[in-house]
C-alpha cells in the first residue's frame, strides 16, 4: 500500500519535474522471477525513481547506510525495505561495511522470492562526463544468489542506461533504456570459476554501450552537437506535439560512432579534425547567438504552413488560457517555496532535480491542505472537495501549457527571424549542409578504412 | 473486395446498408418512407463510387471529409426517418433502464433542481461549445496530422458513427424532454445560450436520436484521440467540457443516463478498433513492400 501511494506520489513529481520521460526497452525486463537492474549513477535519487516508476512490478531499491540518518527519509526506508549498503567512503559518518553481509543476505532473500534489485554499480552519484569504476556489489550479489540457488529460477540482470538532456533544468527530458537482459545462471555455467571482478566487467561494457561516456566535460557540446545537425538530417522540424520521442539508444550509437571515428581522425589527420571541431564548435556558437537549433534551421518558412500554425496553436493557448491561469495561480505559492528551498539546498548539480523531487512532494502537499481548508472556511466542504480535485489537474495543464506556450514562442520567434532574413538562413544552411556532408564522407572514408579489404588495397 | 476498402469506409457503407435495407423493409410494409430509401440508397451509391475510387489510399484528406459529410446527413435524416421506418418508440424502455440504474429514481427527475439554478447557464454553454469543439477537432485531425492518424481519426468517428446510429434507427427516442415533459415541474433556467440550442434543436426538426449521445460519445472520441496522439494538453484542456456536456445532456433534458452510458462505451470502442484497424493496416502494408522488395 505505502509502495503503490509513494509511487504515485513520485511519478506525479517525476512528471512534474521533467518534460519528457522516454522509455526504451521496457520488454527485456521479465514480468516475473527474479531480476537485477543495475544502472549507471548520475542524478542521486531521481535514478532508483526513474526505475521504480517505469515498471509495473515492485522494485526493490538499495541505497548507502548513511541516508537513514536524514529524518525525512528514514521511515521511507523502513516503509520500503531499501536494502542498505554500508560503503567504505562512509566510515566516518557510522558506515560499518562489515554489515554489508547482512546486506548482501537481504538480496539473495529478495531474489530468492523472484523479487527485482535496483542497483547502482558505481557507488555514487556523480556529475563526471563518464561513468565512473563499478564496483563489484551488483556482480557479488548476482552471482551469491545462483551459486545459492543452481536450479532456481534463472537470474536476469539487465544492464540500464540513465540519460539526462540537462539534469538540473526543470522540465528537461530524460530516458531510460533497458538492455538485452542476461541469464546469469547460464553466464556462471559457461565460467564456472568467474570471479565477481569478471561479471562486473561485463556489466560495466554493457552499461557503457548504453550510455555516452566522454573524455572531457568540452566533448560534450561538440559531439552533442554534430549528432544534433547529423540528426536534423534538411527535414522540417515535426509539428509542435507531434515530435516523436527522443530515441536514447540512436543518440548513444551516434555518439559513439562520432566517437570512434574522432579517434581515428586523431591518428594521423589531426589537422582535419581541429578544423571540423572548430568548424563545428563555430556553427554551434552562431546557433546559440539566435537561440536556434540546428533542427530549426530546416523550418519551412512559407504563409501558408505559418497561418495554420497560428490557428492550431491559438486554438490550444486560448481555450487553456483560464485553466492554466488557475493552475498557475494556485500552485504558484507550493512552486516559489520549493523553488527557493531547492536552490539555497542544492549544491551541486547532481542534487537538483532529486530536492525538487523529495522537497516538492510535502511543500505541495501542504501548501494544497492548507488552501482547501482555507476555501473550505470561506465556502463549503463541498466547494472545498472540488478546489482540492482541481488542484492537481490544473497545475499539471499549467505545466503542458508552459512548455507548449514556450515552444510556440519560440518556433513563431525562429520563423520570424528567418523570414525577415532569408539570405542569413541560407548561409546557415548551407554550412550545417556542408558541415554534415563532411562528416558523412569522413564516415564513409572511415568505414572503408575499416572494413577487412582496406588491408589488402 | 471488401477486404481491399479502408476501414472507414467500410464502416460508412455498413451503416448505409443497413439503413437503405432496414428502409426497404419499411417500405415494403407499407411505411411512408419511399423518399428516404431513394436518397439513403443514392447515398449508398455515391458513397460506395468514392470508397471504390478511392480505394486502400492512406491518409487521403479527401476520404476524411467525405465519410463526415455522410456521417452528418445520416444524422440529420435518420433521426425523422427512424420514427417512420420502425413501429416502435424506445423512450419508454429507455425511462424503465434509467430508473433501474438509480435504483427506481429517474437520474433525469433527480437533476431537476439544477435546471434552475444559475449554473444551468455554464451548463448550457458547455453544450452550446460542442459543435465548435467538435469541428475544431475534426479540422486539426485531418490537417497537418500524418496520414496515419489522419486515418486512425476518420476510422474511429466512422465506426462511433456507425454504431451510434444503429441505436438512432432501431431504438427511435426523443428523449425525457418529450417522453418525460409532464413529469417536469422546474422549468430550465439556461439564458441565451439555451435559446441558441432551442434553436438549433428546432432547426433540425426537435428531439431525435437519444440513444446513444452521440454530443458525449463524439467529444469523448475526440478526446481520447488527442491523449492517445501526444496532445496530452488538448486533452486535459477539453476534458472539463466533456463533463460538461455529460451534465447538460441530462439537465437539458436530451438524454437518458444510459444514452451516456452508452456514448462512453461507444467512445472507447471505436478509438480502439480504430487503433486495431490501423496497426493491423500498417503490418499488412510493411508485409506488402516486403513482399514487393524481395520479388522485385
Amino acid at each position: 500500500m505505502i509502495y503503490r501511494v509513494m509511487r504515485a506520489l513520485w511519478r506525479a513529481a517525476l512528471f512534474a519535474f521533467f518534460r519528457r520521460i522516454q522509455v526504451q526497452g521496457r520488454g527485456n525486463v521479465p514480468r516475473r522471477g527474479p531480476v537485477l537492474v543495475v544502472a549507471n549513477h548520475t542524478n542521486a535519487f531521481v535514478d532508483p525513481l526513474l526505475v521504480l516508476t517505469r515498471l509495473s512490478r515492485p522494485v526493490t531499491l538499495t541505497a548507502k547506510s548513511t541516508l537513514r540518518k536524514n529524518p525525512m527519509l528514514a521511515p521511507l526506508i523502513r516503509a520500503l525495505h531499501v536494502i542498505l549498503f554500508h560503503r567504505s567512503q562512509d566510515v566516518a559518518e557510522g558506515a560499518d561495511p562489515g554489515k554489508n553481509v547482512d546486506a548482501l543476505d537481504q538480496c539473495a532473500q529478495r531474489l530468492a522470492e523472484g523479487g527485482c534489485i535496483v542497483i547502482f554499480p558505481e557507488g555514487v552519484s556523480h556529475s563526471d562526463p563518464a561513468m565512473r569504476p563499478f564496483r563489484t556489489g551488483a556482480a557479488r550479489i548476482a552471482l551469491a544468489y545462483v551459486d545459492a540457488h543452481p536450479a532456481g529460477p534463472p537470474l536476469m540482470l539487465v544492464p540500464t542506461g540513465l540519460h539526462f538532456e540537462a539534469k538540473e533544468r526543470f522540465r528537461s527530458s530524460a530516458g531510460l533504456v533497458f538492455g538485452p537482459g542476461m541469464d546469469v545462471h547460464a553466464w556462471r555455467r559457461e565460467h564456472p570459476a568467474a570471479d565477481p571482478h569478471e561479471l562486473t566487467a561485463l556489466i560495466e561494457a554493457q552499461i557503457r554501450g548504453l550510455t555516452a561516456n566522454y573524455e572531457a566535460e568540452r566533448e560534450i557540446e561538440i559531439f552533442g552537437r554534430a549528432a544534433e545537425l547529423l540528426r536534423a538530417g534538411g527535414d522540417a522540424p515535426p509539428p509542435l506535439g507531434q515530435e516523436p520521442g527522443e530515441d536514447w539508444e540512436a543518440h548513444v550509437a551516434l555518439i559513439h560512432r562520432l566517437q570512434a571515428g574522432r579517434q581515428w581522425l586523431a591518428r594521423d589527420r589531426r589537422a582535419e579534425l581541429d578544423g571540423l571541431e572548430e568548424r563545428v564548435r563555430g556553427f554551434a556558437r552562431k546557433l546559440n547567438r539566435l537561440a536556434v537549433t540546428p533542427g530549426e534551421l530546416f523550418l519551412p518558412v512559407e504563409a501558408p504552413r505559418a497561418a495554420f500554425f497560428v490557428f492550431r496553436e491559438m486554438e490550444l493557448l486560448i481555450a487553456g488560457a483560464p485553466l492554466f491561469a488557475w493552475g498557475w495561480l494556485n500552485s504558484l505559492p507550493a512552486y516559489a517555496v520549493t523553488k527557493r528551498v531547492v536552490g539555497k539546498m542544492s549544491k551541486d548539480r547532481d542534487h537538483f532535480a532529486s530536492n525538487s523531487i523529495f522537497l516538492g512532494i510535502p511543500i505541495f502537499l501542504l501548501f494544497w491542505m492548507v488552501q482547501t481548508a482555507a476555501v473550505a472556511l470561506l465556502a463549503s466542504a463541498g466547494w472545498a472537495f472540488v478546489y482540492a480535485l482541481s488542484l492537481p489537474y490544473t497545475g499539471a495543464v499549467a505545466l503542458l501549457y508552459r512548455d507548449r506556450a514556450g515552444s510556440a514562442w519560440r518556433r513563431a520567434r525562429t520563423f520570424l527571424l528567418f523570414a525577415r532574413r532569408p539570405s542569413h538562413r541560407r548561409k546557415l544552411v548551407d554550412e550545417a549542409r556542408s558541415i554534415v556532408a563532411d562528416l558523412q564522407r569522413l564516415a564513409a572514408e572511415w568505414e572503408a578504412s575499416e572494413s577487412p579489404s582496406a588491408g589488402h588495397a | 473486395m471488401l477486404h481491399r476498402l479502408h476501414p472507414a469506409d467500410r464502416a460508412t457503407l455498413f451503416i448505409l446498408a443497413v439503413v437503405t435495407a432496414t428502409l426497404a423493409v419499411a417500405a415494403a410494409l407499407g411505411a411512408p418512407v419511399i423518399g428516404a430509401l431513394g436518397m439513403h440508397a443514392a447515398l449508398l451509391a455515391g458513397f460506395a463510387g468514392v470508397a471504390g475510387w478511392l480505394g486502400a489510399r492512406q491518409g487521403a484528406v479527401v476520404r476524411g471529409v467525405v465519410v463526415i459529410a455522410v456521417m452528418f446527413t445520416l444524422y440529420t435524416t435518420l433521426g425523422h426517418v427512424a420514427f417512420t421506418a420502425i413501429p416502435w418508440l424506445a423512450d419508454p424502455w429507455l425511462e424503465h433502464a434509467d430508473r433501474a440504474l438509480l435504483l427506481g429514481r429517474s437520474p433525469v427527475l433527480a437533476l431537476e433542481p439544477l435546471a434552475a439554478s444559475a449554473w444551468t447557464r455554464l451548463l448550457c454553454f458547455g453544450y452550446a461549445m460542442f459543435i465548435p469543439y467538435l469541428y475544431l477537432s475534426i479540422i486539426l485531425s485531418l490537417v497537418g496530422r500524418p496520414p496515419a492518424e489522419r486515418d486512425e481519426f476518420v476510422t474511429g468517428f466512422a465506426v462511433l458513427y456507425a454504431l451510434s446510429f444503429l441505436g438512432y434507427l432501431f431504438l427511435p427516442a426523443r428523449g425525457p424532454i418529450v417522453q418525460m415533459a409532464g413529469d417536469f415541474t422546474v422549468p430550465i433556467n439556461g439564458g441565451a445560450f439555451h435559446q441558441i440550442i432551442l434553436r438549433s434543436v428546432e432547426q433540425v426538426g426537435g428531439p431525435h436520436g437519444a440513444f446513444p449521445s452521440l454530443h458525449v460519445g463524439a467529444s469523448l472520441f475526440a478526446t481520447l484521440f488527442d491523449l492517445r496522439h501526444r496532445n496530452p494538453l488538448r486533452a486535459l484542456i477539453y476534458f472539463p467540457l466533456v463533463g460538461t456536456i455529460m451534465l447538460a445532456t441530462l439537465v437539458l433534458r436530451y438524454h437518458y443516463a444510459v444514452d451516456l452510458v452508452a456514448a462512453v462505451i461507444l467512445a472507447f470502442i471505436a478509438s480502439e478498433v480504430a487503433r486495431v484497424a490501423m496497426r493491423r493496416r500498417g503490418e499488412t502494408a510493411m508485409i506488402g513492400a516486403e513482399a514487393a522488395a524481395e520479388a522485385g
